[in-house]
């Protein structure tokens, strides 16, 4: 939850309505972003990195669980942007952004699986801890840690191809359509590499099932 | 989240219903069964709690700013226009390494059957040669000692009058005098394909061409064998050409955004 989350003290109709908004007024920015950067200006298009790269970092993180490799794929995914400019349709800036980086992403996980490195390089250190809200009590962290720690073992199990459509599905919130068009694979692929891969999921995370539950 | 006790389930009806992928049949029909079963129930929270633990999972802090630079959007505005642009990094290394490898297996094809297709040839050769040499002196055996002539353009020997064959000049020396009275020599191993004339025992004289192992049989032209490995090696190098490009495309590309 961010600061401006926690503050926020309207009522949810409210907010839902606020986030909207947000959201037009955002995605308008982007466009004429776009337009300015189409026209050759190279600091529109560095404000779009700024707006977004946090997000695109996230995303591709969950998939390509190496900050290195992550940030390696984000910048290949802006690069891969600024060069196809001329081939954004309109829309929405983000959602085009999300699939040029998540395809950088999966080059990457494919040239990783040649040559496989330590994912989650944090979770090695036993110290590690989540970064969380000060008021967080300590065996929740703990417990949160050890959750996280246990379930990105168990992803890991996971071919990369349903990893990856479980994170966009229940992380990012993409929908089987969406999915479909980033995976370049047909809806009825999407819906069963989910399915199979949420019960394989369950299945490795069995020696953990208590961390999961109440 | 014991999977095995839900072996007589339909655990993927359960996953389709946390996923929404159900119609309204299948709906009430999960529904039921998990109003039956705690089992199913719990299969069903499972899900639940592991997609809200996914969510939660820690993101590390961007280690960097993604911002590009003069130089790289320089870069990348020229290689708008390259032809390689067509192709993602992913196709094109794809591309590349199905390109090399089929040049690099057409290569060693191609070198392998070139290297049994001599062994072959050579082999052939001198058994041919051998079995005609010894059906030449069984017809002939009253010829001269010295060469002796083959003339392989057989339709004019074989389906003409009895005339003096086109022998060789070493061949009509040693026939000198008494070779008029003698039947022209046919070629008993019918019409060959070439028109040349091949010495043997008596080494190659003028007009005779001695043979070679491994011609006999083969156009006189440019070896087919060589050119197909000239051309699955060009394929070979192209192919790693394309692979290799995007990476060092993307090796600059990190220098300058980091």
């Amino acid at each position: 939850m961010t600061d401006a989350q926690a503050g926020d003290d309207r009522q949810p109709e409210a907010r839902a309505k606020g986030d909207r908004d947000a959201d037009v007024l955002g995605q308008a920015v982007d466009s004429a972003l776009i337009e300015e950067a189409l026209g050759g200006r190279l600091e529109a298009f560095n404000r779009l990195v700024t707006r977004h790269q946090d997000h695109l970092f996230a995303l591709v993180y969950r998939l390509v669980p190496d900050p290195d490799q992550a940030a390696d794929a984000v910048q290949e995914a802006f690069f891969n942007a600024y060069r196809n400019l001329a081939s954004f349709r309109g829309g929405s800036v983000s959602g085009w952004l999300a699939r040029i980086a998540v395809n950088a992403a999966i080059d990457i996980q494919r040239a990783r699986r040649r040559r496989p490195v330590h994912p989650y390089p944090e979770f090695e250190d036993e110290a590690w801890q989540p970064p969380a809200e000060p008021e967080v009590e300590p065996e929740s962290r703990a417990l949160a840690a050890e959750r996280s720690v246990a379930l990105a073992r168990a992803l890991q199990e996971l071919p990369f191809e349903q990893r990856n459509c479980i994170l966009l599905f229940d992380v990012e919130g993409y929908d089987y359509t969406e999915i479909a068009a980033i995976m370049r694979v047909e809806v009825g692929t999407v819906k069963s590499r989910i399915h199979r891969g949420r019960l394989a999921l369950r299945g490795a995370l069995a020696p953990n099932r208590e961390l999961f539950r109440g | 989240m014991d999977s095995s006790a839900h072996s007589r389930h339909d655990e993927s009806l359960i996953a389709r219903l946390y996923g929404g992928d159900v119609d309204e049949v299948e709906r009430d029909q999960a529904l039921d069964l998990m109003a039956g079963c705690p089992d199913c129930a719990t299969l069903f929270a499972d899900f639940g709690a592991i997609a809200a633990a996914a969510g939660a999972m820690p993101v590390p802090p961007r280690p960097r700013d993604f911002i590009l630079t003069e130089e790289d959007a320089a870069r990348l505005r020229r290689s708008r226009r390259s032809p390689w642009a067509v192709f993602g990094p992913g196709l094109r290394r794809s591309l590349g390494g199905s390109l090399a490898a089929l040049g690099l297996i057409g290569v060693v094809l191609t070198g392998a059957v070139s290297l049994l297709g001599t062994s072959a040839a050579t082999q052939g050769t001198f058994a041919t040669l051998d079995h005609r040499a010894a059906a030449l002196a069984a017809a002939s055996s009253s010829s001269a000692a010295g060469g002796l002539s083959i003339a392989t353009a057989a339709p004019a020997v074989s389906a003409g009058p009895p005339e003096l064959p086109a022998a060789s000049p070493a061949g009509a020396r040693a026939n000198d005098g008494a070779s008029s009275a003698l039947p022209a020599p046919t070629n008993p191993f019918g019409p060959a394909s070439s028109g040349t004339e091949y010495a043997i025992g008596g080494g190659a004289t003028p007009g005779t061409k001695s043979l070679p192992s491994g011609e006999v049989g083969q156009g006189s032209g440019v070896d087919v064998r060589l050119v197909w490995l000239i051309g699955f090696g060009a394929l070979f190098a192209i192919g790693i050409a394309i692979a290799i490009l995007p990476r060092r495309d993307r090796r600059r590309g990190r220098g300058a955004g980091s």
